[in-house]
């Protein structure tokens, strides 16, 4: 693969902004789906129950979906599965129109659409450093990463404004054409997404599920960066889920308004920096001291948010909070990248995104 | 009351949690032995 700046290279420029267009319309939807939900039954319960939805298919099939993307057509995992969530998500507005949409088809759709993402999401992990080549995959994992948090940022904003203009019903046709011009865009790119040609032939799930155990019990650090993701995005998830009671009981914010929104844009920038200058930290080895290094200064700015009591304080401890989150989560991922054979990096990735 | 504390004592648990992780990453991470792409360009961007 040639070296060169990646912002010259058409191909994955073209992957770059498909990433980019799906996960500002998932963000979409991940605002106006709750306001659907919740108008409609008026239960917090129902409505919270829709993200908790989203984890069941990765506990599920994530064990296959690893195997699956690496010895079968990353291709079609990656176009076809951004197709397959246009269409499901396509049928609320759709039924809302007919007057049919039920709370329980916009389960249905959630529950479908994310065991779809959860083969394309694995087939993507192989499919990057394909597409790049070793020598820039800490850059384009950097740059992929800031464009996610951008367009995380951006799109619940955006979803609020569609919503309130539109009715969040509509909103969600933003969604659906999402994924049908990131399925397009995908399509313009000529690479089966694989190093080498073609796919490995026979799916053999067991015996891929087998190599990579094998293969993380073999490369400590790979084994060791798995732990470390888990334990990382432990803390994570327990800080950014407890966020709103943190900020109305430790800060004395408000529950809704300004500044509890600029704690959540904190963590948004945060995210956004480590992807920026990744590319410019991160070397394998490197990772060594990187990795701890980085775990550390999160586990120091939730120490430095339990003692806060001033909001602006808070608002910087999360900045570093979701610095360093980012960091250690695309550090991990890059690693792990580097160090698997093109056969086995869905495998490998889809545990860490599994734990 | 109680509420406070229940938020401050996950956020304990958090950042105990994580400077575990730390402690374990920094015992066990030996990149060196499993990398054989060394060359990685930053100015790729």
């Amino acid at each position: 693969m040639a070296s060169g700046s990646l912002r010259d290279e058409r191909e994955f420029v073209r992957w770059a902004v498909a990433d980019g267009v799906s996960v500002t319309g998932t963000a979409v939807s991940t605002v106006v789906l709750p306001i659907v939900v919740y108008q409609a039954t008026h239960s917090p319960a129902l409505t919270g129950g829709l993200f908790a939805l989203r984890v069941i298919p990765y506990m599920l099939f994530g064990v296959v979906a690893g195997p699956v993307a690496d010895r079968w057509n990353r291709r079609r995992l990656i176009i076809g599965g951004h197709i397959i969530e246009g269409l499901l998500v396509a049928t609320i507005p759709i039924a809302h129109m007919l007057g049919v949409l039920s709370v329980a088809q916009v389960y249905i759709v959630g529950l479908l659409a994310a065991t779809s993402f959860v083969f394309s999401d694995a087939a993507v992990f192989g499919a990057v450093p394909a597409l790049v080549g070793t020598e820039r995959l800490a850059a384009a994992n950097g740059l992929l990463g800031s464009i996610v948090s951008a367009s995380e940022i951006i799109g619940p904003a955006l979803g609020g404004l569609l919503a309130s203009a539109f009715g969040p019903t509509n909103a969600i046709w933003i969604d659906a054409a999402s994924f049908f011009v990131a399925a397009g865009l995908e399509a313009t790119i000529a690479s089966n997404f694989r190093v080498g040609e073609p796919e490995p032939g026979g799916l053999q799930i067991r015996a891929q599920i087998k190599r990579a155990f094998g293969f993380v019990r073999a490369n400590r650090s790979v084994g060791t960066l798995l732990l470390t993701g888990f334990g990382n995005s432990f803390g994570f998830g327990i800080v950014i889920g407890l966020l709103v009671p943190y900020a109305v009981q430790r800060l004395d914010l408000p529950d809704k308004g300004g500044r509890l929104g600029l704690l959540y844009s904190a963590t948004g920038v945060g995210a956004l920096v480590a992807g920026l200058m990744f590319a410019r930290v991160f070397a394998p080895r490197r990772v060594k001291w990187m990795s701890p290094t980085t775990v550390l200064i999160a586990a120091l700015s939730v120490t430095g948010l339990i003692i806060a009591t001033n909001w602006i304080a808070a608002g910087v401890l999360l900045i570093v909070f979701a610095w360093a989150n980012g960091v250690t989560v695309t550090s991990g991922i890059t690693y792990r990248q580097l160090a698997s054979p093109d056969d086995l990096r869905s495998s490998v990735n889809v545990f860490g995104r599994m734990i | 009351m109680a509420a406070h504390a229940n938020v401050r004592s996950a956020y304990i648990v958090a950042a105990v949690m994580m400077f575990s992780t730390a402690a374990m990453a920094l015992v066990f991470l030996r990149p060196s032995t499993e990398i054989h792409h060394p060359a990685i360009e930053p100015s790729a961007l």
